[in-house]
């Protein structure tokens, strides 16, 4: 596989939302600072071998998250067969596959790590969305065990996002007043 | 005389945007400066806005270090200036969802929101489509919106369907499906209260960045030019200006982009002491003004 070395540490979003907080693994600021100059080919590999799962874990989390904005704003459609619930749970099922078979060297364990867990959190969010998002009417209550389930998620997918470069939870590029990303050279 | 006194309060700017992102297709022609603002409409009781700019803490670093946006300050610091504290904001119009509009709610614990359904219900769906469709959906960040669930729990969020005429006494809500994104809300004030109302300003939210977005640019006067980003169409933008501009008399100056920095040069204003402009739209009787 061609390696991509066009990652670079200025093109990248290091960190996102929850930047502050520290998720606890003791290897969390090892390579801090300089992420990019430390990877190796086969942490490249890794990179690109999951940063599509990464997206497809954003697009399942904020999938999820509006569905939850719609059924806590009391909205009728919202209801545990919604199937855009379906489309959130392939996606799961998808990334789950692709993540278990990636081989994270020692530098991406970290990375993994957090990976995983988004998974996990992605994964207890749906459950309980099937459990407890009934198709008559929802109790707004009901909706904050698979909204903390769903940040669990999220917050992992921000440290993945910090741990290794090549992971954007937002494109700022793509805001209404961000500028521009300079076009790749070729 | 004026209902509501409504000024735009700038919080932070990038000193160098370039011209296309703001005008459709004006490649190559340099840079200008790009204010971020949010605008406060006061009066009646109530203490409203229009967006609230970004969540400084989760993002500002980074935004910052990437795109050189600088002086942020936080809405309790701008909001100081015309006397009102974020606890005193009862109505918050949230014209789309991209992170630097939407990304502030939480400073705001007892306003109530109010975003068009299809800014959400269209946003979830373009979810679905998957990466190859990322375009449509990079600018939203999930946290920003899994923080409205609070909102929406405690009864603060208020999901519009389309137009929405006295939303607020003499405020209306109107929907640009399909533009800038998916659900687009721009804010009239009709600040004599009146039905067929000669003194309208409307707040445009990011469906115009400029007064070239309304009024044409030398050789093209009088042809509208849509901004440099849409999901939906641009055909859509274009129509959204006219209805725009029909809620004022065809009045460019009553449209009011926030991200204009010749906006202080048509209104009253000064700078404030951290840099930042402070532009008076109207004052409503008994106000004091914040710029003479």
């Amino acid at each position: 596989m061609a390696i991509d070395h066009s990652l670079t540490p200025d093109r990248l979003v290091l960190n996102t939302a929850a930047a502050e907080a520290q998720c606890g693994c003791e290897d969390h600021d090892r390579f801090a600072g300089a992420l990019s100059d430390t990877l190796d080919d086969r942490t490249i590999r890794y990179v690109l071998e999951t940063r599509p799962h990464f997206e497809d874990l954003r697009h399942a989390v904020g999938q999820v998250a509006g569905m939850l904005v719609l059924a806590a704003a009391g909205s009728k459609t919202v209801t545990q067969d919604h199937p855009l619930f379906a489309t959130a749970r392939a996606t799961l099922e998808r990334v789950s596959d692709g993540i278990a078979a990636a081989h994270p060297s020692g530098r991406a364990l970290h990375h993994h790590r957090h990976l995983i867990a988004a998974v996990g959190g992605l994964g207890l969010a749906l459950k309980q969305a099937r459990e407890d998002l009934h198709l008559h009417g929802i109790d707004r209550a009901r909706v904050d065990p698979v909204l903390r389930s769903l940040q669990t998620a999220y917050q992992n997918l921000a440290w993945a996002a910090q741990a290794l470069p090549g992971f954007e939870l937002i494109s700022f590029d793509q805001a209404c007043c961000a500028p521009q990303q300079p076009a790749k050279t070729h | 005389m004026s209902d509501y006194s409504i000024w735009v309060l700038e919080y932070a700017y990038v000193p160098q945007y370039h011209m296309s992102g703001i005008i459709y297709g004006a490649h190559n022609e340099g840079y200008r400066k790009l204010p971020y603002g949010y605008v406060v409409i006061k009066g009646k009781d109530r203490v409203a806005m229009v967006d609230v700019g970004f969540n400084n803490k989760d993002l500002g670093g980074t935004f910052a270090s990437m795109y050189g946006v600088q002086n942020w300050h936080s809405p309790r610091e701008v909001l100081a200036q015309c006397g009102v504290t974020p606890e005193q904001v009862t109505d918050i119009f949230v014209t789309h969802a991209h992170f630097d509009h939407i990304g502030g709610t939480s400073e705001f614990p007892n306003a109530k929101f109010y975003i068009q359904e299809q800014e959400l219900s269209k946003w979830i769906w373009a979810m679905s489509l998957g990466r190859k469709f990322s375009f449509l959906t990079g600018a939203i960040d999930p946290a920003d919106i899994m923080r409205m669930v609070d909102s929406a729990k405690e009864g603060r969020l208020v999901i519009v369907d389309g137009d929405q005429e006295d939303i607020l006494p003499g405020i209306d809500v109107h929907a640009a499906l399909d533009s800038h994104t998916w659900g687009c809300m721009y804010v009239r004030v009709r600040n004599d209260g009146k039905p067929d109302s000669q003194d309208s300003y409307v707040f445009a939210g990011d469906l115009v960045y400029c007064m070239e977005n309304l009024r044409g640019r030398d050789g093209n006067e009088g042809m509208y030019i849509p901004v440099g980003l849409a999901v939906g169409s641009q055909m859509n933008l274009l129509t959204a200006t006219d209805r725009m501009l029909g809620m004022v008399g065809n009045d460019v100056k009553r449209v009011i982009p926030v991200h204009e920095e010749r906006l202080k040069d048509l209104y009253p204003s000064r700078l404030n002491k951290d840099g930042l402009q402070v532009i008076e739209i109207r004052l409503a009787k008994g106000e004091k003004s914040l710029v003479h």
